[in-house]
């Protein structure tokens, strides 16, 4: 296979058992082009940290093969040790060698080099992550943020081709956090740096990567740009991981889809009378006080700038919907609620994604499940 | 998720990981395995000594073993066994209670002096009450022109042996109910309080309940502790298994005899050890979170203050102040006589060099055994951490045998050689080590070790520069154990010593036999400052 200039790395049927049965990466190919961010979402336990140790070399694929920059680094009779690998990486827990300085930890990887060039190296990087006189300090004296930065330092010290990150954020304040991350992702823009990133924070997914592979069971289930990903999400797990907790069943008409709260207007790549289920957020979701009005009000959840109404459907049914902070209205209210989306929504058969459009602007399409990317 | 590696799950998960993963790197593991081999090897011969002479001497065993005589030697072993272990949960789980749940006046202070007796060897101990009671004693050169006592009540067999091994292994209860009662949630009290029950009945179904491991893992130690002891029985003369093995052995040359004595000494040993295991994973089920740190309410002693007080002070005064009484005034003795400087010079040295050597040889010999516990999870790493805990389930004069039978037929050239007896050190000892390195190196999070890799290094540069030294307390620590305990150590280095090698604990041990009293003084002092002060450290510094 002839390296193509701009994958650096590529996976093939790459495989990881534990035990008989178990599987804890299965079968996953992926290709991450040079100077990307690649973010891996996906709940705890579907294998996306094995993923990240498997291209680091810390584990060893039991099938399937990997390759880093051009070169095979793990298949059935090859492996290559991480040190051997040009991978830098940075953990959760930062994992700062706490008896060496800030200086002395960056310059860890460094090769031998002459002691200028060593300190003028160590000063670039420093510079980079905006901390330029730490040299002399020591681990336990830095924030968490600033931990964070130098692990980053570290890692890209030795110019590595790619650099792995594995839910690095995730041991920070919730207010620091999102600094954090936006100063690292600038640094890794900066440094130009191919990045494997992993985490289980949608909202951090979607802001990181220039692209988004979602895994579940070991398995990539979707991968895309985060937009893509966000508005059409392949299947119902995936719309609910990225926070598109709503559905409604709908029965599919000539040009429109038949809910409990009326009509959509929108067309669906199936037969007529078929079920499918329609995914929204809560602010997709339009209602107004009508005495007739056949849902009600059960519970109002002030948020600051929006407020959240939790209403109950005549079938029972418990649906939300985001209002301004200004429309004000007690549960118990009487309301009439209809669909007031800007997009089209995505649908769902079988919990996978089913193609739909707009009945009157059939060039805006919603693609169906990519069942595999 | 990040806590456990992966590695170390999937060891958990499946018998057949472990026999994978050299596929990692197969050199490295053998850099560790081959070491770690050799060592497991040499800690498991006094096993087949025991396993050899059991099956070749058969019937002649047997009849031995048969003897009236080896029943009274096993009356008396687990009479004293359980008598010291019944006195030692009065004594250290009163005490746990007095100076950690009470407004007990100075209850800092007894928790502290109450605890020190532990790091006194028992020979010492024995000979500071030899030295206070028995005939010849100070107490009977203080009375005799007083009141023209000729006769104190003879303090040698039972009496002398049961009091000096309680005085000394009672804070084996003691320490670990501490610990106990500190990590109580008090909330539990509180609760059964506003469930009405009164301060009694709080006391007997909540806290002593919750107690209970602690109190039996404690009474375990203290049993083995005495049926292992060798020092002070033999120096008050109560014949227990491993005073006859000794005697046989030294005055008969009575080996087969000796062996199978062993083999019923080792016996008893490993039945407590299991039921410590057993205990202590029963434990865990009582382990308690506590709630973030807040004290629980003191029991207010009121007027019951006082006895408490004498109680405390009487304890203290007879397991601490009366030996230091009676070392100084044999010190005086001494130095009037004129002081021997050049032997306790002498044993002095042999004592540091054997304990720096044996020392030395046990830290390197555990650290391939616990990085690949560890580091490299499987059966057969587990299985080696096992093995390295022979030494524990051994008394000193089993394996002392051992070796002079492999050493007599198999090395002739080592018998009564200083590798010969540091080989016996590193077999007691090891146990010791492997314990206090294992938690530090658990400690150093693995992640360390994979940055270092994946930032090109190569495994022994990354256990050169990011591993040792992040294991150096631990190394230290574990060295010092080692370091301290060999110094303590009487009965293998009675039997292996090397002829005319005489060390601080055998300068005691021939002088008290003697009843020289005076002679013992010195060595006596010097062990206390050098060996027991550290080792009372060590055992606090992680109190609570």
């Amino acid at each position: 296979m002839k390296p193509s200039d701009d994958t650096i790395v590529r996976l093939r049927g790459v495989r990881r058992d534990y035990g008989e049965t178990l599987a804890a990466v299965n079968g996953v190919d992926l290709d991450v082009a040079r100077g990307q961010i690649l973010t891996i979402l996906g709940p705890s336990g579907c294998g996306k940290t094995t993923l990240l140790r498997l291209i680091a070399g810390f584990e060893r694929p039991d099938a399937g093969s990997i390759e880093i920059d051009g070169r095979l680094v793990a298949d059935r009779s090859t492996f290559v040790p991480p040190e051997a690998r040009r991978v830098g990486m940075v953990f959760q827990q930062h994992a700062l060698f706490p008896h060496l300085t800030v200086a002395e930890n960056i310059a860890f990887g460094l090769p031998r080099l002459g002691t200028a060039e060593r300190a003028s190296r160590i000063q670039h990087l420093l510079n980079l992550i905006r901390l330029p006189k730490a040299h002399g300090r020591f681990p336990h004296e830095l924030s968490g943020g600033q931990q964070q930065r130098v692990a980053v330092a570290r890692a890209l010290a030795p110019e590595p081709v790619i650099v792995l990150m594995d839910e690095p954020f995730s041991n920070l304040d919730a207010d620091i956090r999102k600094k954090i991350r936006d100063e690292v992702r600038f640094i890794l823009r900066q440094a130009g740096t191919t990045v494997v990133f992993v985490t289980h924070d949608q909202e951090e997914a979607l802001f990181m990567g220039d692209q988004l592979a979602v895994m579940k069971g070991g398995s990539l289930v979707q991968l895309g740009q985060p937009e893509a990903v966000f508005q059409a999400p392949g299947s119902t797990f995936i719309a609910e991981f990225l926070g598109q907790a709503e559905f409604l069943p709908a029965a599919v008409g000539p040009d429109e889809l038949q809910t409990e709260i009326g009509s959509l207007g929108q067309v669906v790549d199936l037969p007529l009378g078929s079920d499918v289920l329609v995914g929204f957020r809560a602010d997709d979701l339009a209602f107004e006080p009508d005495p007739q009005g056949k849902a009600i009000l059960l519970a109002r959840f002030f948020q600051g700038a929006v407020c959240q109404y939790r209403i109950r459907l005549p079938s029972g049914r418990i649906v939300h919907s985001m209002q301004p902070h200004y429309r004000d209205y007690q549960p118990g209210t009487l309301v009439r609620v209809w669909f007031a989306p800007q997009h089209p929504l995505p649908c769902f058969a079988d919990g996978q994604a089913v193609t739909t459009w707009l009945a009157n602007a059939e060039n805006e399409r919603l693609p169906g499940a990519p069942a595999r990317p | 998720m990040a806590e456990i590696g992966p590695l170390e799950a999937a060891g958990g998960l499946t018998a057949p990981r472990g026999l994978r993963l050299p596929r990692l790197s197969g050199q490295r593991l053998l850099v560790l395995w081959l070491p770690a081999l050799l060592v497991t090897g040499a800690v498991v011969l006094p096993i087949f000594y025991l396993v050899i002479r059991a099956s070749e001497a058969g019937t002649g065993t047997r009849a031995l073993l048969l003897r009236p005589q080896t029943a009274l030697i096993l009356g008396n072993s687990i009479g004293l066994a359980l008598a010291v272990t019944l006195a030692s949960w009065l004594l250290g789980g009163g005490l746990a209670l007095l100076t950690v749940r009470t407004d007990l006046p100075g209850r800092r202070l007894w928790a502290i002096l109450s605890a020190l007796p532990l790091a006194v060897p028992s020979y010492v101990g024995a000979y500071l009450l030899a030295a206070a009671l028995g005939p010849r004693g100070l107490v009977q050169e203080l009375l005799e022109p007083l009141v023209g006592v000729t006769r104190l009540p003879s303090i040698y067999g039972f009496p002398g042996a049961f009091l000096s091994l309680t005085l000394l292994s009672y804070p084996y209860v003691l320490l670990p109910v501490r610990a106990a009662l500190h990590r109580m949630d008090p909330a539990l009290e509180e609760s059964a309080r506003s469930l009405g029950h009164n301060g009694w009945g709080v006391l007997r179904r909540v806290t002593l309940p919750q107690l209970m491991p602690a109190m039996l893992a404690g009474g375990l130690l203290v049993a083995l502790y005495s049926l292992r002891d060798f020092g002070a029985v033999s120096l008050l003369r109560f014949t227990t298994f491993t005073r006859a093995i000794y005697l046989q052995y030294q005055s008969a040359f009575d080996r087969s005899s000796a062996a199978a004595l062993s083999l019923v000494l080792v016996a008893l040993t490993v039945v407590l050890l299991a039921l410590e295991l057993r205990g202590r994973r029963g434990g865990d089920h009582y382990a308690s979170t506590g709630a973030g740190g807040r004290p629980p309410a003191l029991i207010r002693l009121g007027p019951w203050r006082w006895p408490a007080l004498i109680v405390c002070a009487l304890l203290v005064g007879v397991a601490l102040v009366l030996p230091t009484v009676v070392l100084g005034y044999w010190l005086l003795r001494a130095l009037e006589a004129g002081p021997d400087l050049t032997t306790l010079l002498l044993s002095t040295r042999n004592s540091l060099l054997a304990s720096g050597l044996a020392a030395a040889v046990t830290v390197i010999a555990a650290l391939p055994i616990v990085v690949l516990s560890a580091r490299y999870p499987s059966n057969r790493s587990r299985w080696l951490d096992r093995l390295s805990h022979i030494g524990f389930a051994l008394p000193g004069v089993v394996v002392a045998l051992a070796l002079v039978f492999f050493g007599l037929r198999g090395a002739p050239w080592l018998y009564q050689t200083l590798p010969m007896l540091i080989l016996a050190y590193l077999i007691l000892f090891l146990p010791q080590a492997t314990g206090t390195l294992r938690p530090s190196l658990i400690q150093i999070p693995r992640q360390l070790e994979e940055s270092g890799r994946s930032l090109g290094q190569r495994p022994l540069t990354v256990f050169r520069r990011v591993t040792l030294p992040l294991l150096r307390p631990g190394l230290l620590a574990s060295a010092a154990l080692v370091f301290l305990t060999t110094m303590k150590e009487l009965q293998a280095t009675l039997l292996l010593g090397p002829l005319g090698f005489r060390t601080l604990a055998t300068e005691i041990w021939s002088a008290v036999s003697e009843a020289f009293f005076a002679e013992a003084a010195g060595p006596a002092l010097v062990l206390i400052l050098t060996c027991s002060l550290p080792m009372a450290y060590f055992v606090l510094r992680d109190q609570p």
